[in-house]
């Protein structure tokens, strides 16, 4: 599933078994969705102000992907997301982020209280990023 | 060992709070009635149990014949993407009914059809859609006395507790044509035709909408009966049809692409087809189901500009994407 700009998806459950839930070049909004057992990502995020709140990510090999040019918020950022997302059990990592960026991330579950951070995406770490991030959580 | 204990129980208690439940407000058998469940595992890489349990109308445990033997409760060890089909049937001249509850620990799709059947023959079979339950919910109706044409309401209560339900009958433009209030009873249902003594006898003519506030989450279902045909029509809770000409209706079980004009009692089959019809600030919604490649669905799937995509629950609205992701950003579209 791909996004026009401000395209919306809502309460669905979305799955794919060789490739990606949404990928989104540009801002869309996701809320209430799950994506469960995806075998890419399930949100992949290349760019966009994308906001993804009250969304359930496990089982999929990359939770949410933040490409360079995206900027999204997952909670508590710049485009009034709530956050409400959990973020558990996915088996690289659950948010990786491509590059330095400032991402809400509040008001969401992860596997650890306060989330794991790491430079590489594997091990089912929390939150990952090879050049460092400033997230706010 | 108290210790183990108490961590197997809650071990328990997570994988049961983690585990999908879906329902069938009406299942029914004999008198030449036959209702066929599908059960689809979505879990990849696990083979894992379906459950599915059979009740009466007064939330006894319902023994039905299928074709597994004769159960109340149905257990299907499905593997990855595997559909099990279990199909009730009876040689009783006696209509039986009931409803399903169907519980799986990861996503499962489920899907239904009821087929009459006179003297062997086939008459009628019309998909069935699950429901969730919740506190309101909204049905269309049809009634042409003249057509021998009626609508049947099914209501269940998966509630440990006895509940009430008030039905208001409203006309086209929603507008209250009359409102009735049944009692259902603890994992129990009510049943009933739109023009039986309980509901609104005196309705002869009329193209609406049921709208059923209950007293606690249940699951309800319309049947559209007219002579020996019959066809399922789906249920919405979060929005009022009659007020929103600017909804697509889509369903992978009920809808028709070719005849169909996305309405919520003729809705289109696929989101391909719905996403050539929907403009700016219109809503596609998506009933229960499951949207995939063999229900005829195109991926990548694109979120249109403004167009909201919006399921009925995301726990019984299931989207299996099927295309090879790429590793650029322009040809990075699946599903």
């Amino acid at each position: 599933m791909t996004g026009e700009n401000r395209g919306l998806i809502a309460d669905v459950t979305i799955m794919n078994p060789i490739g990606h839930g949404i990928y989104a070049d540009t801002t869309i909004g996701v809320n209430d969705c799950r994506f469960l057992h995806c075998a890419g990502t399930g949100i992949k995020l290349i760019g966009g102000r994308t906001v993804i709140t009250d969304c359930t990510l496990t089982g999929n090999t990359i939770g949410v992907f933040v490409g360079a040019e995206a900027d999204p918020d997952l909670g508590g950022g710049l485009y009034y997301g709530t956050g409400g997302n959990v973020l558990m059990g996915n088996h690289h990592c659950d948010l990786f982020i491509e590059d330095k960026c400032t991402i809400g991330l509040r008001f969401n579950r992860w596997d650890s209280a306060f989330p794991s951070w790491g430079t590489v995406c594997e091990g089912g770490v929390d939150i990952a990023s090879p050049t460092g991030v400033f997230y706010d959580h | 060992m108290r210790v183990a204990a108490a961590l197997i129980l809650i071990l328990l208690a997570a994988g049961f709070a983690a585990a999908d439940v879906q329902y069938l407000p009406h299942v029914v058998v004999g008198g030449g009635y036959t209702t066929t469940i599908n059960a689809t595992n979505l879990v990849p890489d696990q083979t894992d149990w379906i459950l599915i349990y059979f009740y009466r109308e007064n939330g006894a445990a319902w023994t039905v014949p299928t074709n597994l033997g004769n159960y109340s409760r149905v257990d299907l060890w499905t593997g990855p993407y595997q559909t099990q089909t279990v199909v009730l049937s009876s040689q009783s001249t006696v209509i039986e009914s009931g409803w399903a509850m169907v519980v799986s620990p990861g996503p499962a799709a489920i899907a239904a059809t009821y087929a009459a059947t006179v003297d062997a023959a086939p008459v009628a079979s019309a998909g069935v859609l699950p429901a969730m339950p919740d506190v309101w919910s909204v049905l269309p109706v049809s009634v042409a006395a003249a057509a021998s044409r009626d609508t049947g309401v099914a209501l269940v209560n998966p509630s440990k507790t006895a509940g009430d339900a008030t039905l208001e009958l409203l006309d086209a433009e929603g507008g209250v044509v009359g409102t009735r209030t049944v009692p259902v009873p603890a994992n129990g249902k009510f049943v009933g035709l739109l023009t039986g003594a309980t509901l609104f006898p005196g309705v002869t003519e009329l193209e609406g909408f049921v709208k059923i506030t209950a007293s606690q989450p249940m699951a309800a279902a319309a049947l559209r009966i007219e002579g020996r045909l019959f066809s399922t029509l789906p249920a919405v809770h979060d929005i009022l049809p009659w007020r929103n000409s600017h909804i697509i209706y889509v369903s992978p079980i009920i809808g028709q692409d070719s005849v169909y004009d996305g309405s919520f009692l003729r809705p289109f089959k696929t989101i391909r087809k719905a996403q050539t019809v929907a403009d700016r600030g219109w809503t596609i919604y998506l009933l229960p189901g499951l949207y995939s490649e063999d229900s005829g669905e195109d991926f990548p799937i694109y979120l249109k500009y403004c167009v909201l995509i919006r399921g009925a629950d995301a726990r019984s609205v299931f989207i299996l994407g099927g295309s090879t992701p790429s590793g650029s950003a322009e040809g990075c579209r699946d599903g």
